[in-house]
């Protein structure tokens, strides 16, 4: 009887926790959720509530030549050569006018502007030239990085591994000070030695090297997993005739691939979202993903779909990145080996 | 014979030294001159009146500067920033326990399927950049347009909209938001701490009888001791680096209200020498200085007492 009890109690308890924790996770939704939805919704209508994306507005014949390039951002060279269009036409002419004098049909006007007055923020974004560029480099900085900076802490780690010396124990202890030294503590001398003393100022490179120096994180991931691997493998390479570098890239390497695979789940977003480093070592014309969407405030002003389309593009990356790598990163969190 | 062993011994730590070094060397430049070489760097500058990153006049001024960022008028937007950093400091400090604590209680009680998929969820903000936080507080507690505003109207849940522009409400909404980014990570760091505690002891107490608020007192909280102090380290020096998410709310543009220490530093060290300079680099480093000195000494002292509790506990 009395077990029973418990049982049910146990039970009730299970429950509860449950739900708070379905509610927590449903309401960390809805932010991601509104994202996605306020992509759709045109400034003009966004004091409005809107659960699911609204009908959306369609090309209005009566708005004139120049409303197009002011509200939805239409390249208009573009649309007079589409339309056959020569000449100048003044912007203050209705596109009623305008198919009358050029005989085009309205059904190909609609054909052709509907998209750009229905999905203004995601085209305007996926048609500027900018954010092809910004998201080419930001792919490239980010995993030549990635493997760089993984490729050298897997070195440090080789050696650290155990500590043999005393003097590794020193080297490991400075590399774990980098945990409270943030970004923007260092970031005035930093680019004064890489901007001013190297001449790195509005180059990749200097962000390379900032991505790629190591530091707490990556140094205790692969030292810890290193230790781990039996030093049998290392004297047998030794007895062979082997030398250190053949023991690294024929045993070492091919190992780390776990390691390696947490290394990169932390980092990743990391060098992905950086926006300090890119604002200050790159001109705009340079800038990654992150700044690049910080400028847009700038030169999208009130197209605030537009900015809201642009974050949700430089989201999908990392979380498809996430997804890949959670079932392993959540797996080792749960199994409680991400300790300290 | 003897001489020959020992000769070879020599010849092979010798050679285990220059692999060392080879393996060693290239990411310790790196990492040496880009986290450990900026502080040398600095006190150099900072005795000086340098205006900019180039400077073709620099005087030796002794410690003047770590005078004029108490004078006007700098000390004006110092004491503000000063002043929003640490209110931000503690209520994002809070939001550990607040998120961070109670989801990792709760992840370690419940036995469910629903577990991992819980925790993806719950992580899943700490991988948008601070950035995006920033603009999606924008989005959703806008005066007018905010989404979550709307919602609450709608549903009548609030009279007034949340008006994240207005500087009391952006004090507490806006470390809130910071606090639901970091909410996983410190889940994450709490929940290790947790499985790390040896189950017997917790059966142990549990067959004595002892109620959850007992074992929380007597069994976790002191068992969890390394990882809150982690967790401590990490938000006190990350709540002064505060940036991206500062930068998404407008830090840099019109926002007064989120313009924090980082802010401020970023403003001065990197405007330029121009007319609208407000204070010189040199000036800047100093403030850098003033604060980042003590905030390291602290979590190095933290750190020292983590490693204590850790070996205390192995």
């Amino acid at each position: 009887m009395k077990s029973s009890k418990r049982i049910t109690k146990k039970k009730i308890a299970g429950i509860i926790i449950s739900t708070v924790l379905l509610a927590y996770s449903v309401t960390s939704i809805i932010p991601f959720y509104f994202l996605g939805i306020r992509s759709f919704i045109p400034t003009i209508r966004s004091t409005e509530f809107h659960l699911i994306p609204p009908e959306l507005d369609k090309f209005n014949i009566k708005s004139t030549y120049g409303d197009l390039a002011t509200y939805y951002n239409v390249d208009l060279r573009e649309a007079k050569k589409a339309f056959g269009i020569s000449g100048y036409i003044d912007p203050n002419l209705t596109w009623e006018e305008i198919s009358e004098e050029y005989n085009i049909p309205r059904e190909k006007l609609e054909a052709y502007f509907n998209p750009y007055v229905k999905y203004n923020g995601w085209i305007t974004i996926l048609t500027d030239e900018r954010i092809l560029h910004s998201i080419v480099m930001t792919v490239i900085l980010t995993f030549s990085s990635l493997i760089t900076g993984g490729l050298f802490s897997i070195m440090t780690g080789s050696v650290l591994a155990g500590f043999k010396k005393k003097w590794h124990s020193w080297i490991y202890n400075m590399y774990l000070l980098e945990m409270i030294i943030t970004p923007v503590m260092i970031i005035l001398p930093v680019y004064m030695i890489l901007g001013v003393f190297f001449g790195l100022g509005n180059s990749y490179w200097s962000i390379f090297l900032i991505f790629a120096k190591g530091g707490a994180l990556p140094v205790m991931v692969f030292t810890s997993y290193i230790a781990s691997i039996p030093g049998s493998l290392r004297e047998s390479v030794e007895i062979d005739g082997g030398n250190r570098l053949q023991y690294f890239i024929h045993i070492l390497l091919p190992l780390t691939k776990v390691p390696f695979a947490t290394y990169a789940a932390i980092k990743f977003p990391k060098f992905w979202n950086d926006l300090l480093q890119g604002l200050v070592f790159l001109n705009e014309k340079k800038y990654t993903i992150t700044p690049l969407i910080s400028s847009l405030q700038g030169s999208y002003t009130t197209n605030f779909q537009a900015i809201y389309a642009g974050l949700a593009l430089s989201i999908i990356p990392v979380i498809l990145i996430y997804m890949i790598f959670q079932n392993l990163f959540v797996q080792s969190a749960l199994s409680g080996s991400l300790k300290g | 014979m003897k001489y020959e062993k020992g000769f070879s011994y020599v010849k092979r730590e010798r050679q285990n030294l220059l692999w060392d070094l080879a393996f060693l060397t290239p990411q310790f430049i790196i990492f040496f001159t880009l986290t450990i070489l900026p502080f040398l760097i600095s006190i150099p500058i900072l005795l000086t009146d340098q205006i900019g990153f180039i400077d073709n006049d620099i005087d030796f001024v002794g410690l003047k500067n770590f005078v004029s960022i108490f004078q006007y008028p700098l000390v004006d937007s110092f004491y503000s920033a000063v002043k929003r950093t640490i209110i931000f400091t503690i209520i994002n400090y809070a939001t550990v326990y607040i998120f961070g604590m109670t989801l990792a209680l709760l992840m370690y009680e419940i036995k469910s399927r629903w577990k991992k998929p819980f925790f993806t969820i719950i992580y899943l903000p700490y991988m948008i950049s601070g950035l995006g936080i920033g603009l999606i507080m924008l989005l959703l507690f806008s005066r007018d347009t905010g989404s979550l505003n709307l919602l609450l109207l709608k549903l009548g849940l609030i009279e007034n909209a949340v008006d994240i522009k207005d500087p009391r409400v952006s004090s507490w909404l806006f470390p809130l938001m910071v606090g639901w980014r970091y909410a996983g990570f410190n889940m994450a760091i709490f929940l290790g701490g947790l499985l790390a505690i040896p189950t017997e002891t917790i059966h142990a107490s549990r067959v004595d009888g002892a109620n959850y608020l007992q074992r929380l007192r007597h069994i976790y909280f002191p068992q969890m001791s390394a990882s809150i102090i982690v967790a401590t380290v990490l938000c006190l020096i990350g709540s002064w680096g505060v940036f991206d998410e500062a930068v998404g709310m407008g830090a840099l543009t019109s926002n007064s209200n989120v313009r924090f220490f980082s802010i401020l530093l970023f403003k001065i060290g990197f405007a330029g020498s121009g007319a609208s300079q407000s204070g010189t680099l040199a000036e800047a480093m100093a403030m850098s200085m003033t604060i980042n000195i003590p905030l390291l000494i602290v979590g190095i002292l933290l750190g020292r007492l983590q490693q204590k509790f850790n070996a205390y506990m192995e």
